[in-house]
């Protein structure tokens, strides 16, 4: 019944990030070296599970005395392929390492929550409870706070200090959500289907929206996505990678399971979903459109392809029982869109490694004489562009259709999705408009020197990058084998029938000639015409838009800042409220005005007692400490203690601990009195 | 067997207290050995099972007795467990200090008065030996003799005398109406009194527990708390705020569950009061520690927000919640007393108080960092650390329970405190770790083996509490099944 590779292999990146640490204090290298290992350490067991899936023999694994609630996994197909792709690219990530972090600081560090962030990673991908999602999921949110904060510049710091916040508010939500939904729901396996006919719709709304906060956070959908652009150009490159590859897809994850499994009867939600989904996909187009900055681009269009996949998740929903394409889409898009951002941030993270400039003006003309970092950029971009015949152009082809699917099921409103099928195409040509910006400028345009012939990455990293810069080629070449197989596999875990799709139709190259047309229309209007201008040195871009203007530093942060200074206030205020009243009280009441009263230094009582014990000690003096004497005069001592003891006094009197105490013997004698003499 | 026990128990520390107030020269071997003999009797009295031993008698009816029950003895393996492990620390802590006798002597005083509390087998034991902890507490606080110290001791002192004496209205009050001598599950309150619950009742339980609550921080009897915790020496300040503000939880425990029943508050104006006072009280505790700058006196506030966690579990009167409360007890322990132990680490070998001065400290440091991240992250709720399941237990209860406004205000007000608790949490860690460019000039060295190794326990505990902690809930369960 129970599988045990799957908390074997959870467990052993978990190991592993010990050992790797151990071992990195020694030699900074042995440190990767150990991160390489437990990636591939995990990816054995995972790579069993997948095979296992894929015979249709989904595993599970529960054990319910462990942590709060249980833990339960179970590797159906979608989820032992993200786990196992999860792995996968963590691997490429740590062949990618060796060269980045060539004599760079503190890799053990980085090394040790990579690996936590994997561990955390496989088993929220292969959670089957949402106690279980959420544990793995604040887990990875955390550990993979040292990613961004790794240079500890002031810039990564900030951005750090963004992620972690919006990390822990949705958090937070996320907690909050869960406590409000009712406890059949926690209870319930993914694996067993969803939420029962007994659980009112009404009550479900609020819990599944404060989750989405956390969820949509991490994938960086519109409005929280403000950390994004800031924390991946703060990352070290392997990071950034897989920050968008990977963690990116957990929020997405989370996303799904509200969708499928919580708030699968809700049209409400699908409906919040799709529309959210299209906001993301068309301002991150905008945003990537208009960034200068090579990562932050990339950041951008990040964001833009999770709406495409937010967009899937809402027509899988809204088409209920029809939802099979999208499912399959949005399955598919997610794993192309893994595939496309580990190779364009790779290839961008040479650029930074090489020059250590991410501004595009910086890069012009960087790739020039590097083939086979063209030809690895080339794959990724034809990918998300969505060209036929590489692999993004099935998935979003298979958007598409659920998308016109909808709008035939429409009886009347269907001008709004008509709309929103253009929009669809519209953001289509953003992506192909800003990959092309970047493709011309790193490759195309003249570098002010020509590069030299140095060789620019590891032989390691070469043939990693160059296997997976096969997929989105392949894949493309052959949908049916690759997009219908985790097309099929994201359906099933949706619980939805797949159906067959024919990939190349004359519709389906429409759409991707249209976007394609509208993107080359927007790089040679909007790019060309008005984002640069060409100088001396080459073409110069430009970003209209100021860089204080965005939502974090306009709206988020001062929000916050504000909140916190009134919740201070407001505990200030009434923490000190009985003390003071008692104050005023006596002020007002007694006329109490001069604070400081002197004090004699002693009364007849102490001196008499001082001298008694002083004659005492002479006495002693004289007999047993003869050979050390005492030398304390006693009645000034007492006189000095008295003093301090009445200031004491005084100052008690004046406090509000006095009365109480005052009041509480009161009390007693009231009591005292009901009691016995009553 | 027993009757031994209940002897040894509480003359276990007694015994070395009182040798530590006489004796010329401290023996660390001998204070080490005492407190693993006050763990090791405690643990021995949990294998022996339920019992009552009357002790003395003043007056008819005026009866002091001990018992043991389920309650008393997971307090008891607590409370001994942490003054352990604080203790401990404090063997090397205290090498270096003037006079570490006296401080023992009274740490080994308030052990003897907790262990006495724990076993209180009525509610007049249990008033006295609450009095004779803070007669035997409060000169800890004292211990530096600065003005400062003096100053915060008094406020101590009458401040937690104010507090039992309004804690013994209610005791008097309650002696007077329950059926049965001693502590029973679901109280035992007269049947002519359940029926028509007089205003008298209710007065006196709500005084009651007020009064009780100062010793746990509850608002508006809180402010001594943050004045005297930080001012005693560090293992002092942990067993205060990790341990003996628990006293006050446990007394409360004990009046609501164990005297006077449910019933009698179950929808009254003192439940709606009271779970007001600890909402707030959790809301100011947390913001003010946001404030404070002093490590110590952050912890402070912290400490009076998270009692009220506690306490709001307790006042709910369901089960869950009541689940969550006494687990949050022990983790919070755990918890909170590797903070202050760390925070000794860092102001002794770190150099600095001041949170703002600790940049980069984590280079230099960094078990007593990493165990101070562990426990914050748990005090913070994080899964799976420790802090979480408690918080979840509990606030899931405050759901279940349906109180009106309560059942949202509740977990909405815990989930902000949370929010704050990293607030003032998580800076510090994050300098501490990733100090960034700016220049670091700091003194600090790393903390001796014999001050380390208590932390790792504690921080270890805190997280493994957090993955696997049945054995601890079924014992929970086993005395909440019995009250409600």
């Amino acid at each position: 019944m129970n599988n045990h590779l799957l908390w074997i292999a959870v467990l052993l990146p978990l190991i592993g990030a010990v050992f790797a640490y151990a071992l990195g204090r020694r030699r900074a290298r042995y440190a990767l070296w150990g991160m390489l290992a437990s990636s591939l350490a995990a990816l054995i067991p995972l790579s069993v599970l997948l095979w296992q899936a894929a015979n249709g023999q989904a595993g599970g694994w529960t054990s319910a005395s462990l942590c709060a609630a249980g833990i339960s996994l179970a590797s159906d197909g979608f989820r032992a392929l993200y786990a196992w792709l999860s792995a996968l690219l963590w691997v490429v990530a740590s062949v990618f390492s060796f060269s980045y972090f060539k004599g760079k600081e503190n890799v053990p560090r980085f090394v040790f929550f990579s690996l936590l962030t994997l561990s955390a990673a496989v088993g929220l991908f292969l959670s089957d409870q949402l106690q279980t999602t959420v544990l793995f999921f604040e887990v990875m949110s955390l550990a993979s706070y040292p990613w961004v904060a790794h240079s500890e510049t002031k810039e990564s710091l900030r951005a750090a200090q963004s992620y972690l916040w919006i990390a822990v508010i949705g958090g937070l939500c996320i907690l909050m959500g869960m406590l409000l939904l009712p406890g059949e729901l926690l209870a319930m396996r993914y694996s067993q289907g969803f939420a029962p006919e007994t659980v009112p719709a009404s009550s479900l709304m609020l819990p599944a929206v404060l989750m989405l906060v956390g969820f949509g956070a991490k994938a960086g959908a519109f409005p929280l996505h403000v950390w994004l652009p800031k924390a991946y150009p703060a990352a070290p490159a392997p990071a950034t990678a897989l920050l968008s590859a990977v963690l990116s897809k957990a929020g997405v994850f989370g996303v799904l399971l509200l969708s499928a499994h919580v708030m699968r009867e809700v049209a409400a939600w699908h409906i919040l979903i799709f529309w959210l989904g299209i906001a993301t996909m068309l301002l991150g187009g905008v945003w990537a459109l208009l960034s200068m900055n090579l990562i932050r681009v990339l950041a951008y269009s990040s964001m833009s392809q999770i709406g495409f996949i937010l967009v899937g998740v809402g027509l899988y929903g809204m088409l209920s029982y029809h939802g099979g394409i999208a499912a399959q889409g949005l399955a598919a898009h997610m794993v192309n869109h893994s595939a496309f951002k580990m190779l364009l941030f790779l290839c961008a993270g040479v650029a930074v490694m090489r020059t250590g400039k991410r501004h595009l003006n910086d890069l012009r003309g960087f790739g020039r004489g590097k083939p086979l970092l063209h030809v690895i950029f080339l794959m990724g971009m034809l990918g998300i562009a969505g060209v036929p015949p590489f692999s993004g152009f099935a998935s979003k082809s298979l958007l598409h259709e659920s998308l016109t699917e909808y709008i035939h099921l429409l009886h009347g409103g269907a001008w709004l999705y008509t709309a929103a099928e253009w929009l669809f195409i519209l953001a289509g040509g953003l992506t192909a408009a800003y990959m092309l910006k970047l493709y011309v400028c790193l490759f195309r345009e003249r570098p002010e020197a020509e590069p030299a012939k140095t060789p620019y990455m590891t032989r390691a990293s070469v043939i990693a990058l160059s296997v997976l810069a096969v997929f989105p080629l392949l894949a493309g070449l052959f949908p049916s084998v690759f997009i219908g197989g985790i097309g099929r596999a994201g359906a099933e875990f949706l619980q939805t029938e797949a159906r067959a799709v024919s990939y190349f139709s004359a519709e389906n190259l429409l759409g991707a000639a249209e976007s394609i047309g509208i993107g080359l229309l927007l790089y040679f209007a909007v790019v060309r015409g008005l984002l640069s201008e060409k100088t001396e040195g080459g073409r110069s871009y430009m970003n209209p838009v100021p860089a204080r203007v965005n939502l974090e530093d306009m709206l988020y942060r001062p929000v916050l800042k504000m909140l916190t200074a009134m919740a201070a206030w407001f505990s200030w205020a009434v923490s000190l409220l009985p003390e003071t009243l008692a104050a005023w009280l006596r002020r007002a009441l007694l006329h109490v005005r001069a604070w400081r009263v002197p004090m004699p230094g002693g009364n007849r009582f102490t001196y008499a007692v001082g001298d008694l014990m002083n004659g005492c000690v002479s006495m002693l003096n004289k007999t047993i400490l003869k050979n050390r004497p005492a030398t304390v005069d006693f009645s000034v001592a007492l006189a000095a203690g008295n003093e301090e003891l009445g200031r004491s006094m005084k100052r008690l009197k004046r406090s509000l601990s006095y009365s109480l105490l005052l009041f509480c013997i009161g009390l007693f004698g009231l009591l005292v009195y009901l009691i016995f003499f009553k | 067997m027993q009757s031994i026990l209940f002897v040894l128990v509480p003359a276990i520390p007694l015994f070395f207290g009182a040798w530590f107030l006489f004796a010329r020269r401290f023996r660390a071997a001998a204070a080490g050995a005492g407190l693993a003999l006050c763990f090791a009797a405690v643990a021995a009295l949990t294998i022996t099972g339920d019992g009552v031993q009357t002790l003395f008698s003043v007056a008819p009816g005026v009866t002091f007795m001990f018992q043991s029950d389920g309650a008393g003895r997971l307090f008891g393996l607590l409370f001994s467990g942490v003054f352990m492990a604080a203790g401990f620390y404090a063997l090397t802590y205290f090498k270096h200090e003037k006079n570490p006798a006296r401080f023992f002597a009274f740490y080994f005083f308030s052990l003897f008065a907790l262990m006495c509390l724990c076993l209180a087998g009525s509610l007049l034991t249990m008033y006295l030996c609450f009095e004779t902890l803070t007669l035997c507490s409060f000169p800890m606080v004292l211990y530096d003799r600065t003005k400062e110290a003096v100053a915060a001791g008094i406020k101590y002192l009458l401040y937690s005398i104010a507090g039992a004496m309004m804690g013994l209205f209610g005791v008097i009050y309650l002696t007077l109406h329950t059926t049965s001598p001693t502590f029973v599950a679901g109280g035992s309150l007269t049947a002519e009194l359940l029926a028509d619950p007089p205003a008298l009742l209710l007065i006196a339980l709500f005084v009651c527990i007020l009064g009780f609550g100062t010793k746990a921080g509850l608002f508006p009897m809180h402010g001594w708390l943050p004045t005297a915790h930080p001012i005693a020496p560090t293992p002092a300040s942990a067993v205060l705020s990790g341990v003996i503000v628990n006293a006050g939880v446990l007394c409360i425990f004990r009046v609501i569950y164990f005297a006077a029943g449910t019933e009698a508050m179950r929808g009254s104006w003192v439940q709606t009061a009271l779970l007001s006072l600890s909402l707030l009280t959790v809301l100011i505790g947390s913001a003010q520690a946001l404030r404070q700058k002093h490590i110590k006196r952050r912890l402070a506030y912290s400490t009076v927000s998270q009692i009220s966690y506690i306490l709001f579990g307790l006042f709910l009167l369901q089960s869950a919640a009541a689940e969550g409360a006494l687990l949050h007890t022990v983790f919070h322990s755990v918890m909170k007393t590797c903070l202050f132990l760390c925070a000794g680490a860092l102001i002794v070998y770190g150099g600095t108080a001041d949170v703002d001065e600790m940049r980069g400290i984590g280079k230099i440091m960094p078990v007593t960092m990493w165990c101070f991240t562990v426990a914050g992250v748990g005090l913070v709720g994080i899964p799976p650390l420790s802090g979480f399941l408690s918080k979840w237990v509990l606030a899931r209860g405050a759901v279940q329970s349906g109180m009106p406004v309560f059942y949202w205000l509740g977990p909405v007000v815990l989930l902000v405190s949370a929010l704050l608790t990293a607030g003032y949490i998580a800076p510090v860690v994050l300098t501490a770790f990733f100090p960034g460019d700016a220049a670091v000039s700091l003194r600090a060295r790393r903390a001796p083996v014999g001050m380390i190794v208590p932390l790792c326990i504690l921080a270890a505990l805190a997280l493994l509490f957090g993955l696997y902690s049945v054995p601890l809930r079924n014992a929970v369960d086993t005395i909440l099944r019995a009250l409600l």
